[in-house]
């Protein structure tokens, strides 16, 4: 085992998935001479040439349509979207033409693309720059969508998305970039199967459920809480499409309380779908309401005081924990 | 309204038990007045009323326990609204007590269209009262769902309130439909006083499942017996003595988990065993008491003493734990423990020793540490250990391993002048006899009254696990020892 950080894990993967299948390219915004705005594409454009490591214009639904269509034909584009907030500009190749051509085309054509993508807030990018819109794709059938929390699952996801014959939105997270986690040495080649979340940390009072940066928070929250006695199980999503239910429903099962957190806007969020199945299917289970933490539905602030009251904190997660706990007999 | 919340009644106090009401629904309270008893972990002591009205509700029953600030009980005016059931009753006494149960109940006046007519009406007198909705459980189940509800809330009602919906967390709701608890009898510690899963928990570990609503277990023939004639409860009246074919009967939970293998009771012994602990929570006792001729023991007795061969002196109860121990060695359904097996059905625990534990006041109270293999050891052995055991037991040196694995309780307050008495058995034990005085007494011998010596045994036996007749034949074992002392050795 190896520590690396989370924009290592995704370099490494990109290498050994264009140096294992030459259908594989990378397209964006300066990913070639610039490296990428986040270096996540460090040392490619050397090693692969502009071919397969093509910068393009500042047109995001151009680039994107291109990389449907070269996808149709059979290459694997692995397309890095600056970050989230322009997605919007490409929405309409994504939503009307990735998600639905396998559909419209009577299953016979395919569209084995991945679109790489940051998001997530608290780096004082203000508004337009700061946002998750996970919820927007994890909506639209025909999209796969990913959003990893650790180097280890980031590795292990993104080659399966890369691997995978559908469109895979592949979210990221500015803050996590940095963070760091071990993956095995001589890299091997797993993979960590699209449609499968994970039990992270395992406990019986009560189950936390995150994805991404979420997840970071609520492992550390879960550690805190072992001081107060509280043993936490903390349930990593990992794949919001399609989304684990069976985990989902088992670890809920076991403890009985939920709190789900997240970064995104609270309402018709994640958590909201994610509430929604488990009283549909668990409700017999249920000890208390299930509680949702997420950010406060305002544009991000740029002041960094407003910002930071604005994302989910950990102080925002220990209260619903204990609000969801009140009554029970755990911990203090 | 106002509320009566459990006080806080010492520094230390987080909790409270209620001890007794002494105002029931309906009673007029003055401010001033006793409301009822509450148990601390210091003390009882008496609550009294901060406000005047009528006792509307009684929230929280005899004998639960909530943390200071729940509230307890409902004061206010006009009429009292409807009684919970005491907490544990099986449904007929539970009907009948709570008719009886306000008979203070001021008369109503002004509502005489309105079904019922008395303020005491009762959830658990409905369905003689000619209404149509279920009782119980159910009426609950309906307040839940959205789609029923409207049959709810035109439901008629004794005091023109619609049901009230009982909070409880749907996992808390599950699990007593399953065990047949009645939420009513559950306090909620959650939010709002809502009902969760632990408080069920804690309720079921106490209380032993409830008799399922509507038993279809095999019962044994006399306790088929019809229901009491008047008010039948509809789980009784839904069970007639039909042939034994259905489910098991539903196991009680043991007080304590014996250790062993777990041996399958009979379907008739489980039937029982839920029978019994129906009529007397815990462990349902029986009691069977002999008269023993302790003349020969006695005599007995003090030829050994005199001999100066035993190496302390050889007391009554020294005899009486020996006899004890060597007949448990011809009935073992007495020397075993009542026991839930791995698939939760009732059963029963043989234990390979005897382990006669001997009861011994103390200043603090009582220890009960225990001769190991008794029926093995020799009257010396016994007395000796006995000995030791109590001078320790006064000393407060008893270690607490002592006081564990004993299988069958000797404790005799002859000494104190007592004709006879009942023990209560320890769990997870099975059995246990209490030795009253030796007494001088006329008896008739050969056809001649003289002076007897007699002494009475009492012995309480788990009911689950053996009946009187079993307890009975033990008794004529132990009496045939005593009387015949010289067999003990054999």
């Amino acid at each position: 085992m190896s520590v690396i950080t989370y924009r290592q894990a995704l370099n490494e993967t990109l290498r050994e998935e264009l140096r294992r299948d030459d259908n594989v390219f990378l397209m964006g915004e300066e990913i070639g001479i610039f490296e990428g705005s986040y270096k996540v594409t460090a040392g490619l454009l050397q090693e692969f040439g502009a071919k397969r490591v093509v910068d393009t214009p500042i047109a995001e639904e151009g680039f994107v349509g291109l990389a449907a269509g070269a996808a149709m034909l059979g290459l694997r584009p692995v397309v890095e979207i600056m970050t989230i907030n322009f997605i919007l500009l490409a929405i309409d190749q994504v939503v009307n033409h990735a998600a639905k051509i396998h559909y419209m085309f009577g299953g016979q054509a395919r569209v084995p693309m991945v679109i790489r993508t940051p998001g997530g807030g608290g780096q004082q990018l203000a508004a337009t720059h700061s946002q998750n819109f996970e919820a927007w794709f994890a909506y639209v059938p025909g999209l796969k969508v990913l959003a990893p929390a650790t180097p280890y699952d980031a590795k292990g996801m993104l080659r399966s998305a890369i691997r995978d014959d559908d469109p895979v939105i592949f979210l990221e997270n500015l803050a996590l970039y940095n963070t760091r986690g071990e993956v095995p040495d001589d890299a091997g080649d797993y993979t960590i199967p699209i449609g499968l979340a994970d039990v992270k940390k395992e406990g019986t009072d009560l189950t936390i459920i995150a994805y991404s940066r979420m997840t970071v928070l609520a492992l550390d929250i879960a550690r805190r809480l072992e001081d107060e006695g509280i043993n936490a199980e903390v349930v990593d999503v990992r794949s919001l499409r399609p989304l684990d239910k069976e985990t989902i429903l088992n670890s809920v099962k076991k403890t009985n309380r939920v709190v789900i957190v997240e970064e995104d806007w609270r309402s018709y969020g994640i958590g909201a779908e994610i509430a929604a199945t488990i009283q549909e299917e668990a409700f017999d289970y249920l000890d208390a309401p299930i509680r949702r933490v997420a950010g406060i539905e305002v544009p991000l602030p740029y002041a960094k005081v407003l910002e930071r009251a604005a994302l989910p904190s950990a102080q925002h997660l220990l209260d619903a924990i204990h609000t969801t706990l009140e009554g029970a007999q755990v911990g203090r | 309204m106002a509320e009566v919340t459990m006080p806080r009644l010492s520094d230390t106090m987080e909790e409270g038990t209620i001890g007794r009401w002494l105002k029931q629904p309906g009673d007029q309270v003055e401010k001033g007045d006793i409301l009822l008893e509450i148990e601390t972990d210091k003390a009882t002591m008496e609550l009294e009323s901060y406000e005047s009205g009528t006792l509307q509700k009684i929230i929280v029953q005899e004998g639960q326990t909530v943390p200071i600030g729940e509230p307890i009980a409902m004061i206010g005016e006009g009429p009292a609204e409807e009684a919970e059931p005491p907490a544990a009753g099986p449904a007929p006494e539970a009907a009948g007590a709570a008719g009886t149960q306000q008979p203070d109940a001021p008369p109503r006046s002004g509502t005489p269209t309105e079904e019922g007519g008395s303020a005491a009406t009762s959830r658990t007198s409905k369905p003689g009262g000619g209404l149509e909705a279920p009782s119980g459980p159910e009426v609950e189940a309906r307040g839940y769902n959205r789609g029923a509800a409207s049959q709810t809330v035109t439901e008629p009602h004794g005091n023109g309130r619609t049901e009230e919906r009982i909070k409880a967390s749907p996992v808390a709701r599950r699990i007593a439909e399953e065990a047949g608890i009645d939420l009513r009898q559950v306090q909620g510690t959650g939010p709002g006083g809502r009902i969760i899963k632990e408080n069920v928990e804690e309720f079921q570990q106490r209380k032993g499942p409830a008799p399922a609503p509507a038993p279809q277990a095999a019962q044994p023939a006399p306790a088929a017996k019809p229901a009491p004639a008047g008010k039948p409860a509809p789980a009784q009246a839904s069970a007639p003595a039909q042939a034994p074919a259905p489910a098991p009967a539903q196991a009680p939970a043991p007080t304590t988990q014996p250790a062993g293998e777990v041996s399958p009771m009979s379907r008739m012994r489980r039937a029982i065993a839920r029978k019994m602990t129906e009529s007397k929570p815990g462990v349902p006792h029986i009691y069977v008491t002999s008269e023993i001729d302790m003349s020969e023991a006695l005599k007995w007795r003090k030829q050994l003493n005199d001999s100066g061969v035993a190496p302390v002196k050889i007391s009554v109860n020294d005899m009486i734990v020996k006899a004890a121990a060597k007949a448990l060695q011809k009935f073992p359904s007495i020397n075993s423990s009542y026991a839930v097996g791995d698939d939760g059905q009732a059963g029963f625990v043989q234990h390979a020793q005897i382990n006669v534990s001997v009861a011994i006041a103390i200043d603090e109270g009582l220890v009960a540490p225990s001769v190991t293999d008794a029926d093995k050891k020799s009257l010396g052995t016994i007395a000796t250990e006995v000995r030791e055991l109590a001078a320790r037991a006064r000393e407060g040196k008893i270690k607490p391993n002592e006081l564990e694995g004993g299988t069958f309780t000797v404790s005799n307050l002859g000494m104190y002048d007592v004709v006879e008495f009942g023990m209560i058995i320890t769990p997870p034990q099975a059995g246990a006899i209490a030795v009253g005085s030796v007494r001088q007494v006329p008896v008739v011998r050969d056809g001649e009254i003289v002076v007897g010596e007699v002494m009475h045994i009492s012995l309480s036996v788990d009911h689950r696990v053996a009946d009187g007749a079993t307890a009975a034949q033990y008794l004529q074992e132990f009496k045939r020892l005593m009387q015949s002392p010289m067999s003990m050795l054999l």
